[in-house]
């Protein structure tokens, strides 16, 4: 039998730790909970979990400098939990290394979803799932992930990406697409070169390397040049 | 009317009242003193004219003089009526000495009443106004002229008239003088003062707009305090005092918010999560099922609550969303979508033409703006809620339509107030904490938009947003 995925959760609430412990146990998940950041970050080293779920603010070692630390040595994915929800604060919470942000008070279907998204990513599975280079679309949790970097989408944009992800190499031209991703409005504005636009600022947000291409005269295609 | 005004106004007043004042005055006592130089000469030459010989007094006489010697009676009888002096013989020509250039009678142009005075008084004095209209300050006496050679001595009515014309003119002149003096002098100092309240006023002015760019939203701004050591200092000084107590005061509050909000997440984190373990992991007993959706249903309100708290707090301390371009129309496609299901058999419908209707503004509020409208909407007992998108280059107005019972008119004015119910603290209908729609308005407000209701008991009624165009693509 395949060998259950390993969970460390770190949160020093521990109320909080109680039933996402349960919840993951239920999901058919093996947990291990730390309530400060040293123990965790000794656990981590000690059990070499496949996730960790991460609170942020913890005794002793703050979560962004375990998220740090761990994310020396390892990529195993880490989703954070924290009650701090600005801009700047998510900012911070990826940069140093995580790979995803929840905020108090959390869904604990959110929290099961982008778990099982993670582990997915770090092991291909089967079904439902859509790649190209480093482009990862999870069609059943409608996710989209890029190397390894979770990217909301609004439905449209999702719709949009999955039609070129469905069809690497094709090139669509905006009638076909219009009339694919907007079935419900007549042709004849830009919609489809402004969701285009949209697109390539998320995916390409860090810098990374042009998926979706315009042909000239033609229309868009999603390769890998 | 500005201090500056006022007091250029005021100053200049009176000073225009002492300028008038002492010109009247200068005016007056150079008249005074003229009209007493004329009259001492008048005096001095029917002195002189009555006194002695009249050959002396003749000679003494001054060149612009003009004199009238009528013999009226050998002395010592003496003429009893004005006829009678009229009457006279006049002596004037055979001795004169100087003629008097327009040959008029001083006599015959002075007034009866004049001549009255003579007869019982033996002298007179009063102006006459010749034929070439030289006017003249005319004295006279019924006096005795001596012709010492021929031993005589005559009783005469004696006049000596003096020009007053040349006093008349220097007079008229003077007057002139003085009133464009009085002018100049009014407009110098009215201008001067106006400069002066300006310099004065100047450094009051930047206090004042210093302290109007000072917000609730922007505490940190100070008056610049001038380095002189005057009131003005002083006032500054006070009003930075003031706004450092009032930032303080901000911030405590704005902490005090935030903390407690971050510190309620964590318990109805755990209140909700172990319901909902509860609930799907564990098989309750329907009793037990009913109370613990109660624990979630209220917990899940609480943290509504604590992020709608939280959300006000960030907006209290200047907190800006962060806007790129958007489409509107997919906002209001997702609340269809997420409410629609529960909602239901209310109806949501979206009405635009267009499937792209850009904004800049950040996806997620504009989407609580929506979602709050509609559902305070089917909160208010809405049956169908529609929401009408429509734009031109400039703006994007959104209407949130709903047929339920309406809003009172007494209402309307404290809709956007927080923690503001219409229908009472008390109410228990819907889950709203009363804070949704003033969230809607600082969202909105930080869009650079607008928000506003309009509603009719009965009928329903409509929230219109209106947005500017996103300015990326405003040209499409």
């Amino acid at each position: 039998m395949e060998r259950r995925p390993l969970i460390l959760i770190v949160e020093d609430e521990k109320e909080i730790a109680k039933f996402v412990d349960l919840e993951l146990q239920a999901e058919s998940y093996d947990t291990v909970v730390t309530y400060d950041g040293v123990t965790g970050l000794s656990k981590f080293r000690e059990l070499n979990p496949d996730l960790v779920v991460l609170d942020l603010m913890l005794p002793v070692l703050d979560g962004l400098e375990v998220a740090r630390r761990i994310r020396k040595t390892s990529n195993t994915p880490i989703i954070i939990l924290t009650a701090k929800d600005s801009v700047d604060d998510k900012v911070t919470g990826l940069d140093s290394g995580a790979d995803d942000y929840l905020v108090k008070p959390f869904s604990i279907e959110e929290l099961l979803a982008r778990v099982r998204a993670h582990l997915r990513r770090v092991n291909p599975a089967v079904t439902g799932e859509v790649r190209v280079a480093d482009l990862v679309m999870n069609l059943d949790g409608r996710e989209v992930f890029r190397d390894g970097r979770r990217i909301e989408l609004s439905a449209k944009e999702f719709e949009l990406l999955e039609l070129f992800a469905r069809n690497p190499g094709k090139v669509f031209n905006r009638f076909e697409i219009e009339e694919k991703v907007w079935p419900e409005y007549t042709g004849g504005s830009n919609v489809v070169d402004v969701y285009v636009g949209y697109l390539r600022r998320k995916l390409e947000g860090e810098g990374e390397r042009r998926l979706i291409h315009t042909v000239r005269g033609v229309g868009y295609v999603l390769r890998e040049e | 009317m500005t201090l500056r005004l006022r007091l250029a106004i005021f100053t200049s007043a009176f000073i225009a009242l002492i300028l008038s004042a002492v010109a009247v005055s200068v005016y007056l006592m150079t008249e005074r003193s003229l009209g007493a130089a004329v009259e001492e000469r008048a005096q001095q030459a029917l002195a002189d004219l009555s006194g002695g010989a009249i050959a002396t007094g003749l000679q003494r006489l001054p060149g612009d003089a003009y004199y009238q010697i009528v013999l009226v009676e050998t002395a010592p009888a003496r003429p009893r009526d004005v006829a009678g002096i009229r009457n006279g013989v006049d002596y004037t020509q055979p001795v004169s000495v100087r003629a008097n250039p327009t040959g008029d009678s001083l006599l015959a142009l002075l007034p009866d009443r004049a001549l009255e005075d003579l007869i019982q008084q033996d002298e007179l004095a009063g102006y006459v106004t010749l034929a070439n209209e030289e006017r003249l300050r005319v004295l006279g006496a019924l006096g005795t002229i001596a012709f010492p050679n021929q031993q005589v001595a005559l009783t005469a009515v004696i006049l000596v008239g003096l020009p007053t014309s040349n006093l008349q003119l220097t007079l008229d002149q003077l007057a002139q003088d003085l009133g464009l003096t009085v002018v100049v002098a009014f407009l110098a100092f009215a201008f001067g003062v106006w400069w002066l309240a300006r310099q004065v006023l100047a450094p009051v002015q930047r206090v004042t707009q210093a302290a109007s760019r000072v917000s609730s939203l922007d505490l940190e701004r100070r008056v610049p305090v001038p380095r002189t050591d005057d009131e003005l200092r002083a006032l500054a000084l006070s009003i930075n005092h003031m706004l450092d107590r009032l930032q303080e005061s901000f911030e405590t509050q704005r902490r005090f918010t935030a903390d407690a909000s971050h510190e309620l997440r964590t318990p109805v984190t755990a209140i909700v999560g172990h319901a909902q373990y509860l609930l799907r992991r564990t098989n309750p007993g329907a009793e037990q099922v009913d109370s613990l959706r109660v624990i979630q249903r209220e917990a899940e309100r609480m943290a509504k609550l604590v992020h709608d708290l939280l959300e006000l707090a960030r907006a209290d301390a200047g907190f800006q969303v962060q806007r790129e371009p958007m489409n509107l129309v997919e906002v209001l496609e997702a609340v269809r979508d997420d409410l629609g299901p529960l909602a239901a058999p209310a109806a949501i419908a979206v009405d635009c033409a267009r499937p792209l209707l850009e904004v800049d503004g950040d996806p997620s509020r504009l989407k609580q703006v929506v979602l709050n409208l509609v559902q305070n909407a089917l909160d208010a007992g809405a049956r169908s809620v529609s929401l009408h998108l429509e734009g031109d280059g400039k703006e994007v107005r959104l209407e949130v339509l709903d047929d339920g019972p309406g809003i009172p008119t007494e209402a309307l004015p404290h809709l956007f107030d927080r923690f503001y119910r219409v229908d009472g603290a008390r109410s228990s209908r819907g889950n709203g904490s009363g804070l949704g729609l003033a969230i809607v308005r600082w969202i909105v407000q930080q869009h650079g938009g607008a928000v506003d209701v309009r509603s009719r008991a009965g009928e329903g009624t409509v929230f219109t947003v209106t947005l500017p165009a996103s300015e990326a693509r405003a040209a499409t």
